[in-house]
């Protein structure tokens, strides 16, 4: 998959790196068992510090979308586990964005026809996470 | 004329070199033309070729004028100091002015790029593509190739050890082959590590790109190291067939060049056509508009980590000034630049002598002086047993001392006369020989009438001495 990085963006690099490969994973553009760059080699590709790429590795470690390996660097294995912390998260999250989107004049169904839009769009294959 | 016929060569094939530089920017490299960043519609628009245009025709001009430059060479054949002050002004001044005609053409197209505002791609985007990341290390050749230049640049080194009575400088000349192959190993990692390029949204190209590009690159430095270690093993073995000469080496090292920049200029045109062949394929090519980090005539991006980077055009690789690390190898090749420039100035300011000065005798009731350029030489007017003149100096091999196109001053091994000091003045015949109780002295004056009056203070010092001894000198003159 192709990784867009904007140098110049308010969101860290790190959480930029985060974000496209969770998206990668979903498109299928990262198919299960593929294997990732390691952290040396994507560190060096893209021109930043070890530390950085280590860290967006490690959270989506600790998300369950990539296992690392010590011999063969980082493998794309999301984890199918609907936990109740994750299910809080996303719910925090949506909580936010529906206030948002209220306080700046979006009704109810606009947001829910939004929402289905964007999932339809997204085309985030439902097999990719396991049985869900 | 030795001297003036390795600047020459040295001078046009810096010539060669530069005009062959210049000429890789007016041809697009992708979507970069005179190292600016420009969309497919513009790199036909009429502004743009007239531009390109107009500096292929200033560094042609450029060119010409220090090919003619060259040409005056022929009038200081004679005078190695002045060749060499002037070699290495035509050097800076040729550089220099190359500079100004690049700049200029880069901002006059870079501008009319803004002026029209043709944007290519986003600004500041780094795009990765995950699987040439992954597989990048496996796209070079192994290192393991090195072991064979590297045997091979140690062989003179394992002969010498072999060897008793080797001076300095033996060893300082099988150890030169360990140079060229520790640069090339650098240069080997340098371009296997250099980051991926994303040419396109298709991986399939990148990958074949990327493999093509650190292949060729990497196969580029392991011939050079293969090339230099071979020319180098040369080198220490016709030394120890006694030509031993520093000359011979420069020049060895000077004609040797070109041949060595031929696998660069292969892995450059490779990697190009390639780039350009599958590019234009593609319809799902990612451009980057990276021209504002070169805006300044060098580049300077404080986001990119590397220090060196490949350069827009031309052959080869530059630093990044915004890193401590592009600082520090800038100001290493400026103060070796200046350190050069020292270095010549006080060989030519020491040579100067061999150009200009001639050679003096002055005959004391007890010595005999010779001051020659560079050196001088005094001894007993007792020892003298015969003078002589010869017309023609015979073949004669430096021992330590200068030889210039004027000039032999030092000591000198002299066939039929062995090792002899010598202090004439090449192209002014005839040469007087002094054959001393320990050796053999050869000198004149830079005009027949100065060598005849200093045949005759010789031979009346001699006379002196001779008749103070036994009352029978005797002096033969042929």
């Amino acid at each position: 998959m192709i990784i867009e990085l904007d140098t110049t963006s308010s969101t860290p690099i790190y959480v930029q790196l985060r974000n496209q490969i969770v998206m990668g994973i979903g498109r299928g553009e990262l198919k299960i068992g593929a294997g990732l760059p390691t952290v040396r080699q994507l560190a060096e590709d893209i021109g930043i510090n070890m530390m950085t790429v280590t860290k967006a590795y490690t959270i989506l470690k600790n998300e369950g979308y990539i296992e690392i390996d010590r011999r063969h660097g980082a493998k794309v294995s999301p984890k199918a586990d609907l936990t109740g912390q994750f299910r809080e998260k996303v719910e925090s999250e949506l909580e936010l964005l529906i206030t948002e989107t209220t306080l700046k004049g979006m009704n109810q169904k606009d947001f829910i026809k939004m929402c289905n839009e964007v999932y339809n769009n997204l085309n985030v294959s439902y097999t990719t996470g396991g049985a869900v | 004329m030795l001297t003036s016929i390795i600047y020459v060569f040295i001078c046009v094939t810096f010539l060669i070199a530069i005009y062959a530089t210049n000429r890789t920017g007016e041809k697009a490299n992708g979507n970069i033309l005179l190292g600016v960043t420009l969309p497919d519609s513009a790199l036909k628009d009429n502004a743009v070729t007239y531009i390109v245009k107009k500096y292929h025709k200033a560094y042609s001009i450029v060119a010409f004028i220090f090919l003619l430059l060259i040409l005056s060479f022929i009038f200081l054949r004679n005078y190695v100091s002045i060749s060499t002050v002037y070699f290495m002004l035509w050097c800076i001044s040729f550089l220099y002015t190359d500079r100004i005609v690049v700049n200029k053409y880069f901002n006059e197209l870079y501008s009319l790029k803004r002026e029209k505002e043709w944007w290519v791609g986003a600004h500041h985007i780094i795009n990765i593509d995950t699987e040439v990341s992954r597989l990048k290390n496996t796209f070079p050749i192994s290192k393991m190739w090195f072991f064979i230049p590297l045997i091979i640049s140690l062989i003179p080194v394992t002969i010498h050890l072999f060897y008793k009575n080797l001076n300095m400088y033996h060893w300082a000349i099988s150890l030169c082959g360990i140079i060229p192959f520790i640069f090339s190993f650098l240069m080997y990692l340098v371009y296997t590590r250099d980051r991926t390029k994303t040419y396109s949204q298709n991986t399939e190209i990148n990958l074949a790109l990327n493999r093509i590009y650190k292949r060729e690159w990497s196969k580029c430095w392991v011939i050079i190291a293969i090339m230099e270690s071979v020319l180098f093993i040369i080198i220490p073995l016709i030394l120890f067939n006694k030509i031993s000469d520093s000359v011979f080496f420069l020049i060895f090292i000077c004609i040797s060049r070109p041949f060595v920049i031929l696998p660069i200029i292969k892995a450059y045109n490779k990697v190009r056509a390639e780039k350009n062949i599958f590019l234009q394929l593609d319809n799902k090519a990612i451009y980057a508009d990276h021209d504002q980090y070169w805006e300044k005539g060098y580049y300077y991006n404080s986001n990119d980590n590397r220090t060196l980077v490949e350069k827009r055009f031309g052959y080869g690789m530059t630093v990044n000034i915004a890193k401590v690390g592009g600082k520090v190898v800038t100001i290493a090749i400026m103060f070796a630049i200046s350190l050069v420039i020292i270095s010549v100035m006080r060989i030519a300011i020491l040579l100067s002598p061999l150009d200009f000065n001639s050679v003096l005798l002055t005959v004391s009731e007890e010595t005999v002086t010779i001051q020659a350029p560079l050196s001088e030489y005094s001894f007993l007017t007792s020892d003298i047993r015969n003078v002589a003149f010869i017309d023609d100096f015979p073949r004669a091999n430096k021992i330590n001392g200068g030889n210039s196109e004027t000039f032999f001053v030092g000591k000198f091994n002299v066939t039929g006369y062995g090792a002899s000091n010598v202090y004439i003045h090449r192209k002014c015949p005839p040469f007087i020989v002094v054959e001393l109780d320990n050796g053999w002295v050869f000198l004149n004056g830079n005009t027949k009438e100065q060598t005849e009056k200093y045949f005759n203070d010789l031979e009346n010092a001699g006379a002196l001495i001779g008749s103070n001894a036994d009352g029978n000198g005797s002096y033969t003159q042929n």
